[in-house]
């Protein structure tokens, strides 16, 4: 007990040290848990949009490209074995044009079905669909948008636009909770006229039997459909997003690694520092009779009681951390998200990685701290030489280095399995810092030395004296050293790749949309499942239009290539639109040339995903049945994270049925682009169409991928935090253990300016001995990471180093280094010399 | 004494209290003292009377809650920290208990620490320390660490710091207290010696027969100066009120 308030007394007596190891905590925490969460959120954003959508239905059936199809196309549904009901619904995107422009709704409308045609949330104002040019929206988009019952709004589709009357609002639950109230309620027959499908449904909603295996009612309905049909469970549509946010979610795991580790080395730290100070105190421990294993115990219980606490906090700095991570990434998805998914996952990483962290940190220094020889603590006998090279660290360094290496080559080599694949990143990244950390000593006497000889005819007897006192604790500095050069690392690797890439996704959007102006009907989705259509009249009335050099027609269609869901991107193709597509091929003609004749082009991720190469064949699940086409080529592809296929418009009209068109892209005579401007500006006005010019549609996957990469950087800003946390840590301990020397100093010769020099130096020497390591490192694991890319994204990124960028990284280093020793140094240059020349 | 020449060290009305109400502690209470320049004046009292306090206000260390102190004519208390600082870098040598060398230094480096810092060349430094640590005897351990020499030796490196810049005053604080007698005789007998060379020696010590080495010997008890005598050059006389100094 006596040893619980000793924990208890030696926590609270030292408040500044056990704040910095809580930080370090909180920080790890903090960061597993906010990117736990919010990628459990987003991953499952969509699933849980269609799940919530279709409610009851535990499956539905659809046509490929999810277009109309006749109800009785699927024949007698019901007579299928466990098959309890199946209601036909029309289930697409309009654009909801009101007052405040265009919103993209998804319009769901239901037979006269009992149990369906009411939607399922509560009306909160006017009545149920009645007529079948009444709709019903849900209260709070409505109050969004200032739409109230009664009001009169336009819809508008591929078939045109159409008036309806509010009859009543929804409260935001169940189907009406889609994207944030994104829905309007229509009866069937309305629906079927506005998009101009009579008799058609775009989806059977099936109810299984109680009890009944959904797998098993699958594979039953899948042998009787026809060509053209598909059954699914609903969520499925949710997958389409996938593609495109898995390189977000790896960027971002790999980051929750960088936090644990870099919150890890905080703790090591101040722990380190908080046992060189009590040696005395637990050699004391240890002569009145404490065992070692007592002492051990009691270092560890000090460790669990903050890794509790630090994860309590964390969990709450995570929190508001994955708020606002989920609204960069609502930005990038483009859907409403409903709120946090909390599972209980990320909990359970922070369970293990709170206290985890804290006794994996301090178990090693524990153990050596009770394995010491009390006499010479209690005698205060100085040790030999420094505190001398580790061989332990050394070899945990050197294996985990040797399997980091051997992980990397087998996943550029693609050995590992796809399972793999997909989680190997983050562990990797962990294990590849770790190592370079443990390794740090036995690397830092070179770096030092380097860094003394380079300045020493610069910096006076200061920095020789800093140096000195840098060498003299080789462990702590180089551990230090290492913490700083961690930082280093991970900003210039994080940040090339993600300069690299950005430059490829804006060198793409620039090949791509050649066009002067993009006619849609609403902002699309990354997972292209809210988008409205537009008629495909306007293409003439486009075309006509003065000023109009051409007009070329896009699609997205979900579908599925090779067993993955792909979206097929549809568009006509004329000789100059050979620059429109970023190919891989040498020879465009011929890409080109096979497009015409109905083969497809593919994006390298789906390439790469599914190992198919220009000749290969590819098979697509069309209205018609499956499809075999030959690959024209590979292109450069960020649709779909590159899970993508061209094909020709038409031929892809005619394979999926497709009517509409998702965007117009209208390229202006040459001088009258800004005229032009103008005339669509006023045609889009009048039909309530959004127009982007090229800058803005640029502007906009600028913008998309600026909430992610500024919270990118917002952690790679914490990392330095974290190194500067380690700095001031070592040289607080410094100057602590240097008390009398700096008096000695003090009386002897130094003015208070010189003394804060001594420690500045020290920094200055720890942020210079870890600028070379660092920058290499930084470097090679950009190089990694690149090529890393291929394998994990499948897009071929050009590796691009760019000096200025890791000057400023570099940069940042040292002013860091030199921040964190502002504290110190002062605290060094005050002290009281008569008194600290009696200090032990 | 002598009047014509200026004294070393002119200390008026020093005044140090440490602490307040329960705590409070008066280290000095009034003191006057003037040193003449090439003197060997020993500080004696018992623990707690205030020598090594009158040592630190002397050496600027600390600053008093009354009083004068001049040093070579310079008012130190008129001098901001840096020039406190600079004085002692430049005119003052200091000697301690603990020796207080760098460890991480050699013995060499420690001696020129001070020149290097005030500026003077490396090469120069070198030779000047090398001349200091010649006159203490030990002029072939200069790159010897500290934890590489006895006690004795160290205190002679500590004195060899203290005379490398050749200062007008040397103020040691009970420096053979650390030292057997052997060493603490050798000691001694350097700063006799040192004196006749000229230097002025302000040293607090606690052993009678070292005091005895000084050319004067001032004894304080509670923070004053209660007595004041001077000794024929070094001879080993017996001395008055040494009950009372113990
Ligand atoms: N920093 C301080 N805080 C409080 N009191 C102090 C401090 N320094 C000295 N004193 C007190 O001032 C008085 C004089 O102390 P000083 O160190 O000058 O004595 P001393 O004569 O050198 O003794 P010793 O022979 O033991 O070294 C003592 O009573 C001491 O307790
Ligand atoms: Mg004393």
């Amino acid at each position: 007990m006596i040893l619980g308030h000793y924990t208890y007394s030696e926590l609270v007596r030292r408040p500044g040290r056990t704040l910095l190891t809580l930080g370090g905590i909180v920080i790890g925490v903090a960061g597993v848990f906010a990117i736990a969460l919010v990628i459990n959120t987003t991953r499952d954003a969509y699933r849980a949009m269609f799940h919530d959508l279709t409610g009851w239905a535990a499956l539905e059936i659809v046509a490929e490209g999810s277009g109309g199809f006749a109800a009785s196309a699927a024949g007698d549904l019901a007579a299928v074995p466990g098959v309890k009901r199946a209601v036909p619904v029309i289930q697409t995107v309009a654009a909801l044009l009101t007052a405040t422009g265009p919103s993209g709704v998804m319009v769901l409308g239901t037979g006269p079905d009992g149990e369906t045609a009411a939607p399922s949330g509560r009306i909160v104002a006017g009545h149920a669909l009645a007529a079948d040019d009444e709709i019903m929206l849900v209260e709070n988009f409505a109050r969004s948008l200032k739409i109230g019952t009664d009001a009169k709004v336009r819809l508008l589709s591929a078939a045109g636009a159409r008036e309806f009357r509010v009859a009543g609002l929804l409260e935001p639950t169940g189907a009406a909770g889609f994207n944030g109230g994104g829905i309007v309620f229509v009866t069937l027959a309305a629906a079927q006229r506005l998009f101009g499908m009579p008799g058609q449904v775009t989806a059977i909603q099936l109810a299984c039997n109680e009890g009944a295996a959904t797998g098993d009612i699958e594979r039953r309905l899948a042998e009787r459909l026809p060509a053209g049909l598909t059954v699914r469970a609903p969520a499925t549509r949710g997958q389409f997003a996938q593609n495109s946010l898995m390189a977000t979610e790896q960027g971002l795991s790999t980051l929750s690694a960088v936090s644990i580790v870099a919150g890890a080395f905080v703790i090591l730290n101040s722990f380190l520092m908080s046992l060189g100070e009590r040696r005395k105190q637990l050699a004391i421990l240890r002569a009145i009779g404490v065992t070692r294993r007592q002492v051990t115990r009691l270092l560890l219980r000090e460790a669990l009681l903050l890794g509790i606490v630090g994860m309590a906090v964390g969990i709450a700095v995570g929190l508001l951390t994955s708020m606002l991570l989920t609204h960069g990434m609502q930005k990038l998805l483009g859907v409403r998200l409903r709120g946090m998914e909390l599972s209980l996952a990320p909990f359970l990483l922070a369970a293990v990685f709170g206290p985890g962290m804290a006794v994996a940190a301090t178990l090693a220094p524990a153990l050596r701290a009770a394995k010491r020889p009390p006499l010479a603590d209690l005698m205060g006998w100085k040790e030999q030489a420094g505190d001398g090279f580790r061989r332990r660290p050394f070899a945990v360094g050197v294996v985990l280095l040797a399997i980091s290496g051997a992980l990397i080559v087998a996943l550029l080599a693609n050995w590992l399995p796809g399972a793999l694949v997909k989680i190997i990143p983050a562990p990797l990244m962990g294990m590849f810092l770790v190592s370079g950390v443990l390794l740090s000593p036995a690397i830092y006497p070179y770096a030092s030395r380097a860094v003394a000889l380079l300045l020493r005819p610069l910096w006076g007897v200061e920095g020789r004296l800093a140096v000195r006192q840098l060498d003299r604790n080789a462990t702590r500095t180089s551990f230090t050293a290492a913490v700083l050069c961690v930082a280093l690392v991970v900003t210039i690797a994080m940040g090339q790749t993600i300069r690299n890439n950005i430059g490829d996704v804006e060198e793409w959007s620039l090949r791509t949309i050649t066009a002067d102006y993009l006619v849609r009907s609403t902002l699309p989705d990354l997972g292209f499942s809210i988008g409205a259509l537009l008629p495909e009249s306007m293409h003439d009335e486009l075309a006509a239009i003065d000023g109009v050099e051409q007009v070329h027609d896009l699609n997205f269609v979900q579908a599925t290539a090779a067993g993955q869901p792909v979206i097929v991107l549809a568009r006509s193709f004329d000789r100059q639109a050979t620059g429109a597509l970023d190919v891989a091929e040498a020879d465009r003609e011929a890409v080109i040339r096979g497009l015409w004749a109905g083969e497809a082009v593919i994006g390298t991720a789906l390439a790469q995903r599914m190992n198919l190469a220009a000749g290969d064949s590819l098979t697509l699940r069309t209205r018609k049945g499956e499809r075999t086409v030959r690959v024209a080529g590979k292109v450069t592809e960020y649709v779909a994270g590159g899970v993508a296929v061209y094909l020709e418009r038409g031929v892809a009209k005619e394979l999926f049925a497709i009517d509409g068109v998702d965007v117009f892209m209208v390229s202006a005579r040459p001088g009258a682009a800004t005229s032009l401007g103008k005339t669509l500006a006023a045609y889009c006005q009048e039909r309530g169409l959004l127009l982007q010019s090229n800058a803005e549609f640029r502007e906009r996957i600028h913008q998309m991928m600026g909430g992610v990469v500024g919270f990118l950087w917002l952690l790679m800003a914490l990392v330095f935090v974290v190194a500067s946390l380690g700095i001031v840590n070592t040289l607080t301990m410094n100057v602590i253990e240097q008390t009398r020397e700096i008096a000695v100093l003090r009386s002897v010769a130094m003015q208070r300016r010189q003394i804060r020099w001594l420690v500045l130096f020290q920094a200055l020497g720890l942020g210079l001995s870890s600028l070379l390591p660092g920058t290499a490192m930084g470097l090679v694991l950009a190089y990694l990471m690149n090529l890393s890319t291929r394998v994990l994204a499948g897009q071929i990124v050009d590796f691009r180093a760019d000096a200025w960028f890791v000057a400023a990284c570099c940069g940042a280093c040292l002013a860091t280094a030199l921040a964190a020793a502002w504290f110190p140094a002062r605290r060094a240059s005050r002290l009281a010399i008569v008194q600290a020349l009696q200090y032990e | 004494m002598a009047a014509d020449t200026p004294p070393a060290v002119e200390i008026r009305g020093l005044r140090k209290v440490f602490g307040a109400g329960h705590t409070r502690v008066e280290a000095l209470a009034g003191v006057d003292l003037d040193i003449a320049p090439a003197r060997f004046v020993a500080v004696m009292g018992a623990s707690g009377s205030g020598k090594s306090t009158l040592l630190h206000l002397v050496a600027g260390l600390d600053r008093p809650d009354g009083g004068t102190i001049h040093v070579a004519g310079q008012d130190i208390l008129a001098l901001d920290d840096d020039d406190v600082t600079l004085l002692r870098r430049r005119r003052m040598g200091l000697v301690f208990q603990a020796f207080n060398l760098l460890d991480a230094l050699t013995a060499e480096e420690n001696v020129s620490l001070p020149l290097v810092v005030d500026g003077i060349p490396d090469a120069e430094a070198t030779r000047r320390a090398a001349e200091a640590l010649a006159r203490v005897g030990l002029a072939r351990r200069g790159k010897h660490l500290p934890r590489e020499m006895s006690g004795g030796e160290q205190q002679r490196v500590a004195i060899a710091r203290a005379l490398v810049i050749e200062p007008v005053l040397l103020l040691a604080d009970e420096p053979t207290g650390n030292l057997d007698t052997h060493n603490g005789e050798a000691v001694i007998q350097l700063l006799r010696h040192l004196v006749a060379e000229g230097q002025t020696i302000l040293m607090v010590t606690h052993n009678p027969a070292h005091a005895a080495m000084a050319d004067r010997i001032v004894t304080l008890r509670d923070g004053q100066v209660v007595d004041d005598r001077l000794l024929a050059g070094g001879s080993p006389l017996p001395i008055v009120g040494r009950s009372e100094a113990l």
